[in-house]
């Protein structure tokens, strides 16, 4: 009776059997779900890291700037190519409006990514893969993939960023093999017509 | 300072009515009506701009019309709404005053005013920030200004619910234990409480911040705070509207809740609980743990999620049990094919229920767990379950009992009654078709809050899967239609509020208040809802298929950690 | 003695008792959240650790001596 107070005794009735029922069936639910998110940290292969650094913006800015070099390969529309060595780190800037650098992996190696911004915050969104983290100035998310198919890869920005937003992408190529980073490498370097 | 009440005898319910809060009800009802008609027309123009096959508004003003929409409905019309709400629970069901009219006009003074400066900073161009207003992206301070305000009156308006409460307890008006629907709203009100607070705990430094006083704001620290704002938010959402689906229950078949202590034990673990689901939108960010994520997005071992799936049992549970008791006890579901589905806050209710429950509540589960978070976090699919729970769910609700309201509250008859029964399909069929279009978009990685998913003006372009243009086309359906059924809702609550018959007398009452009938259950051997209990097996069984779904995506995607 | 008080103050259990306190669950309700979600996620952010030293270090080297 939700508009009058519960007849006396409201709190000693017994409680009827498919309620009671219910009850326990959600609460066995609820506790797997919990259990659940536990156990894909030990045996699941999809977890967000829980390592992060404090850099400061300008700081972040010079590490990129003098990663960047070391391992290019070329440009694509502008953009530089990049293909860090497997194991290696990676430092995929966000910016007003654009990811950089493009990035050329190779399937089945571990990358260090060290996603940070240098000015909003920022949605890193890989695609067609799906898979999204935010990405902070101030702030770096060392989160170490692993690419399980080759292909092509796009990077939208899907948090808001301001009016360019939805200009914001990047590109991710995941290749094979180094016979087939070769290739990309002669693409890459031949003047872009 | 104490005022001598002028009440008025209702001879619909028996009630005393203390004119002075009624008139406050009044108030915050109409200024909720007007904050939901801005948020439906930007609704319109954003489905229009979206859909890209019209792609009506340029980028500026999509995000412009984005921020607006999102703050008239997620925050204006809701809590204009339930502050309404709040003040009806605890006067005239109490059969109690309003503790203090003055100050209750005070706080209605500040929300309008917050309300009015906030949406002109906004169409002014000078808040296009979105409602998240994520930092360092920065609005012109009296933007901040204008929430401060409507935040500061929201929550004056809470403390005058306590204060209605103490009156009437100390009047003896209800003993010690409150109605069920009261207590909801107690509910909603402590989580009000803890919402308003995150609000102008990050609201005020971010003022600064944009007046220049504070040189820097950290943006982890910032969006973590921000979120104990807008999502609790949502949750006063959740649990007024459970309070007002027992409300509806009872108005429309005499529904009591099966087992009162079962019911407030869910309300309780709402209070304790629910707003640790503000980590929802930290799973995919850094400077958080995981040990802290997965506490606190599981609201300590979705404790929260137990109360809604209890409610999920008892509502229904409540509309059966007295249904049955009424006779209807052939099979497992005549009593829900012999309910009044004529009366549109029964249609409403049970819509919102099942739309809550299958659309909002399965996907907030399932996108809230730490890692299937990956593969849903800022794309379309978010708010695509936000429409299930949010406007499916409570918009659908509050919508619903305003049939009740107007004549009980404004005293008029509703004007144009057969379309009112109609008006609850539409907007939900619509809502229904939209949301499950955006969840669908959202699998296909479509981001949420972008102008341009064809990217034409991007470095690199990324094309969605062919079938990504059908889920648009019924993602504008929806869209289009659950504005159509919004702008009706709109016109009858005008219509009759301003200019329908005034009320007589009992016989004027457009819908019945049905009678209530004693359930009997003593026993614990029995069911008393068989058909429900039917029911939430289905509802677990399409969980679990969903469930299923999402972790499988999710085992396919690249390896991280 | 203690009988007959008994049966005129029937005993409420503790937990019907907190069900119907609704200004205790606002309390309990602020302090789990306040503890819980924020106070542990702002000192979760406060001691996000400095960006190593070292990693810098060999990031910037490495470029220098490659130009």
């Amino acid at each position: 009776m939700s508009l009058q107070p519960p007849a006396e005794g409201w709190y000693e009735t017994p409680v009827a059997r498919d309620e009671r029922s219910w009850v326990a069936v959600a609460t066995v639910v609820c506790l797997c779900l919990y259990v659940w998110m536990i156990g894909w940290h030990i045996y699941g292969r999809q977890n967000p890291s829980s390592i992060s650094y404090r850099i400061e913006p300008a700081e972040y800015m010079q590490l990129h700037t003098a990663w960047v070099p070391r391992y290019q390969i070329g440009e694509e529309n502008g953009v530089p190519v990049v293909a860090p060595p497997p194991g290696s780190d990676v430092f995929l800037l966000g910016q007003m409006w654009r990811w950089a650098p493009v990035l050329v992996l190779q399937k089945g190696q571990e990358y260090t990514f060290h996603l940070a911004s240098v000015d909003l915050l920022h949605g890193f969104s890989l695609q067609p893969v799906n898979m999204n983290f935010m990405v902070y100035p101030g702030y770096d998310y060392v989160l170490r993939f692993r690419p399980t198919e080759t292909g092509e890869f796009t990077v939208m920005c899907n948090e808001f960023c301001g009016i360019g937003h939805h200009m914001m992408t990047g590109k991710i190529y995941v290749v094979e093999n180094a016979a087939e980073l070769e290739q990309l490498r002669q693409r890459f370097q031949a003047p872009q017509q | 300072m104490y005022r001598a009440p002028i009440f008025r005898l209702c001879e619909i319910t028996g009630l005393r009515v203390d004119r002075t809060g009624e008139r406050l009800i009044r108030a915050n009802a109409v200024a909720a009506v007007v904050a939901f008609l801005t948020a439906v027309v930007g609704a319109l123009l954003l489905v229009l701009t979206r859909w890209q096959t019209v792609h009506l508004l340029p980028a500026e003003w999509y995000y412009r019309i984005l921020t607006l929409h999102g703050v008239n409905a997620l925050i204006f019309w809701i809590v204009f709404f339930e502050i309404a709400g709040l003040y009806f629970g605890s006067t005239i069901v109490l059969n109690s005053p309003f503790c203090a009219p003055k100050t209750g006009w005070f706080a209605f003074g500040l929300t309008v005013a917050g309300f009015l400066l906030t949406n002109a900073m906004i169409l002014s161009g000078q808040a296009d920030v979105l409602m998240t207003s994520y930092v360092p992206l920065q609005a012109h301070p009296l933007y901040y200004l204008g929430i401060i305000l409507f935040a500061l009156g929201a929550l004056v308006g809470v403390f005058l619910f306590f204060g209605n409460l103490m009156v009437a307890r100390q009047a003896g008006m209800y003993g010690a234990t409150l109605p069920l629907f009261t207590y909801g709203l107690a509910a909603a009100a402590i989580i009000a409480v803890i919402t308003l607070v995150s609000g102008a705990i990050i609201y005020v430094p971010t003022l600064l911040w944009a007046m220049g006083v504070l040189p820097k704001l950290d943006a982890a620290l910032y969006k973590l705070v921000w979120w104990g704002l807008g999502h609790p938010a949502q949750q006063i959402n959740v649990s007024a509207m459970v309070a007002v689906w027992y409300l509806a229950a009872y108005l429309t078949v005499g529904g009591m809740s099966v087992n009162e202590r079962i019911s407030r034990i869910a309300f309780l673990l709402y209070i304790l609980f629910i707003c640790l689901a503000s980590a929802h939108h930290l799973l995919t960010d850094p400077a958080v743990s995981s040990v802290w994520k997965v506490w606190n997005t599981s609201y300590a071992m979705y404790l929260a999620v137990l109360a809604s799936m209890i409610h999920a049992f008892a509502v229904p549970a409540s509309i059966e049990a007295a249904q049955r008791a009424r006779g209807y006890t052939r099979g497992l579901f005549q009593w829900l094919a012999k309910a009044p589905w004529g009366n549109p806050t029964f249609s409403a209710t049970v819509l919102a229920i099942i739309g809550f429950g299958f659309i909002g509540g399965i996907t907030g589960v399932i996108y809230g767990m730490e890692q299937t978070n990956i593969i849903v976090h800022n794309t379309l699919g978010i708010p695509g379950h936000f429409k299930g729970t949010v406007v499916l769910g409570t918009t659908l609700t509050f919508m619903g009992i305003t049939y009740y309201l107007i004549p009980l509250v404004f005293r008029r008859r509703i004007v144009g009654m057969g379309l009112a029964r109609l008006q609850p399909w539409m907007f939900a069929i619509g809502i229904a078709l939209l949301a499950v279009s955006m969840i669908g978009l959202g699998v296909l990685g479509v981001p949420r809050r972008h102008w341009d998913i064809g990217f034409s003006m991007a470095p690199f372009r990324h094309s969605f899967p062919a079938v990504a243009d059908l889920l648009w086309v019924l993602f504008a359906l929806g869209g289009l239609m659950a504005v159509l059924g919004a702008l009706l809702w709109i016109g009858i609550v005008v219509a009759s509020v301003f200019f329908g018959p005034r009320l007589q007398g009992a016989e004027d009452m457009p819908l019945p208040i049905a009678t209530p009938v004693r359930t009997q259950h003593s026993s614990t051997g029995k069911f008393v809802a068989p058909g429900t209990f039917v029911l939430t097996l289905v509802f677990l069984a399409t969980f679990l298929v969903f469930f299923w779904l999402n972790w499988k995506w999710l085992a396919a995607a690249w390896e991280v950690r | 003695m203690s009988a007959t008080q008994e049966q005129e103050f029937p005993k409420i259990p503790l937990f019907r008792l907190l069900l119907d306190d609704v200004l205790l669950l606002l309390f309990l309700g602020v302090a789990i959240y306040a503890v819980s979600y924020l106070l542990w996620g702002v000192m979760e952010i406060a001691s996000v650790a400095p960006f190593p030293e070292e990693l810098k270090a060999q990031i910037v080297q490495q470029a220098g001596g490659g130009q």
